[in-house]
């Protein structure tokens, strides 16, 4: 009988409600239906804020949900805004997590 | 009143949110590599979500010609045939026959929901998916081939022969790929996916709207995990397996081929995609076929 | 009563006995997983028609044309 990966739930469920967040920001942000190289501030903010903390150990795991929270954000904003945001925050992430890797921590 | 009792309720409820979030992910992203390859922007991934979340808030009404309680039943009906799949399967490995009749099912409830609808669409929908039926005979060959290899069915054994033996899929690789391409014709705007095939409105879904369309895709998001952790452990085994990670990270590159292979392919007519379902099949069943004379 | 709402209340009823029955009752992890699953649909169900707003309709529950 395999364990619930609860973990992984509330990672999942934690980047869907960032999602949702992000889309009812977007939507009440801009009106444009679709323009490329647009950087949203705050969904550049939760980006970085998201990639660094992915990395960062704190009690209970519980930066994993925090960050993807801040990640989804820009995921989930609406058709061609947040791209740039999430490209940046999750490259930050994964590098955040190679070099802690490296450090064997 | 045991305490057990309901952390088992609880674990079961917390895993088929947890299959059908990854499964309602993996189906927005899979449209949004659909969209990206035709050049078009697409939808964000959380859209199937969003979509699922959406209906379950809306009005439903009974139509006239709907047929009363099979009209209603069908939907919930869906859900529980791939909750019980996702339980079976993934949580207590058992026979790789149950979730095949679980599977059958499916082909049941398509084809109730379309005709309990009384809708021209529905039932066209309803009698394709009983063409699209012929994806299934590559299942029954897959099922033979892996029990001559195997010895047994459970996925548990299986998955502990691919620990001393390696994955299937190197050592069946035709098996394999009838497989992969009944998770092709599951999988929306595939070339076999004549089942809601956009000619016929949404096929057997045309009729079940607002909430009873959201009951139904709850089911598809859990089936979408179901039928992707099946193919994972039953030919990849536990070096995916093992950690639910991994699983996860096997699920998105499946679904990243599966897009790209329905991106890139025009949707067959009804006679053209159940041919080449028959064929993949007669070649499996050659394939089983020189497996038991060979030996 | 509209026959949506009442479908909804029997689906409710029927969900709310199951899971009293799970919680109560069974011991066994199987048993306990496979009635989740065949009871959660109609908890949803039940839940959902609840949210249904009232219809703006003269006639509730007929939409106006349905064909064939």
């Amino acid at each position: 009988m395999n364990e619930v990966p609860y973990n992984l739930l509330w990672c999942i469920l934690s980047l869907t409600l960032g999602g949702f967040v992000g889309l009812a920001y977007s939507y009440n942000k801009y009106v444009k239906p679709y323009v490329e190289g647009n950087i949203d501030r705050w969904g550049l903010i939760s980006g970085i804020l998201g990639g660094v903390l992915f990395s960062i150990p704190l009690p209970y795991n519980i930066n994993y949900p925090l960050s993807l929270f801040l990640l989804g954000i820009p995921l989930g904003m609406r058709p061609g805004y947040g791209r740039v945001e999430l490209i940046l925050g999750v490259s930050i992430a994964v590098l955040g997590y190679l070099i802690r890797g490296l450090i064997g921590r | 009143m045991e305490l057990s009792s309901i952390k088992y309720v609880i674990d079961a409820l917390a895993y088929s949110l947890y299959a059908f979030l990854v499964g309602g992910l993996l189906l927005g992203l899979h449209r949004k590599i659909v969209a990206r390859i035709q050049g078009r922007p697409g939808p964000p991934v959380i859209q199937y979500i969003l979509h699922t979340i959406k209906f379950y808030f809306k009005e439903i009404t009974f139509p006239i010609t709907a047929g009363n309680p099979l009209y209603l039943f069908i939907a919930l009906m869906s859900i529980m045939v791939w909750m019980s799949a996702l339980y079976l399967g993934v949580v207590f490995n058992t026979s790789l026959l149950i979730l095949m009749g679980l599977y059958v099912l499916q082909k049941i409830v398509e084809h109730g929901c379309g005709l309990s609808s009384g809708s021209p669409y529905g039932k066209l929908g309803g009698v394709r998916s009983v063409f699209s039926a012929a994806a299934e005979i590559p299942l029954f060959t897959v099922i033979g081939t892996i029990y001559l290899l195997t010895k047994s069915l459970i996925i548990e054994d299986i998955i502990r022969y691919q620990e001393i033996h390696g994955p299937i899929i190197f050592q069946l690789p035709f098996a394999a790929f009838a497989f992969f391409v009944l998770l092709l014709s599951k999988a929306p705007n595939s070339p076999f996916a004549i089942v809601k095939d956009k000619s016929i409105v949404s096929g057997y879904m045309t009729e079940h709207f607002g909430l009873l369309e959201s009951l139904i895709m709850i089911a598809d998001g859990i089936a979408w995990f179901v039928l992707l952790w099946i193919f994972i452990a039953v030919f990849i085994g536990p070096l995916l397996v093992s950690d639910p990670l991994l699983t996860l990270v096997g699920m998105v590159v499946l679904t990243f081929l599966i897009s790209l292979l329905c991106a890139l392919t025009p949707l067959l007519t009804p006679n053209h995609s159940v041919m080449i379902q028959i064929i993949i099949s007669v070649l499996a069943l050659v394939d089983l076929l020189r497996r038991i004379i060979v030996g | 009563m509209t026959p949506e709402r009442k479908s909804g209340i029997v689906a409710l009823i029927v969900g709310v006995l199951g899971f009293l029955y799970l919680i109560l009752y069974s011991g066994d992890p199987l048993v306990a997983y496979l009635g989740t699953a065949l009871f959660t649909p109609f908890l949803l169900y039940g839940i959902g028609v609840m949210f249904i707003p009232k219809s703006r309709r003269k006639k509730e529950g007929l939409l106006p044309f349905r064909g064939w």
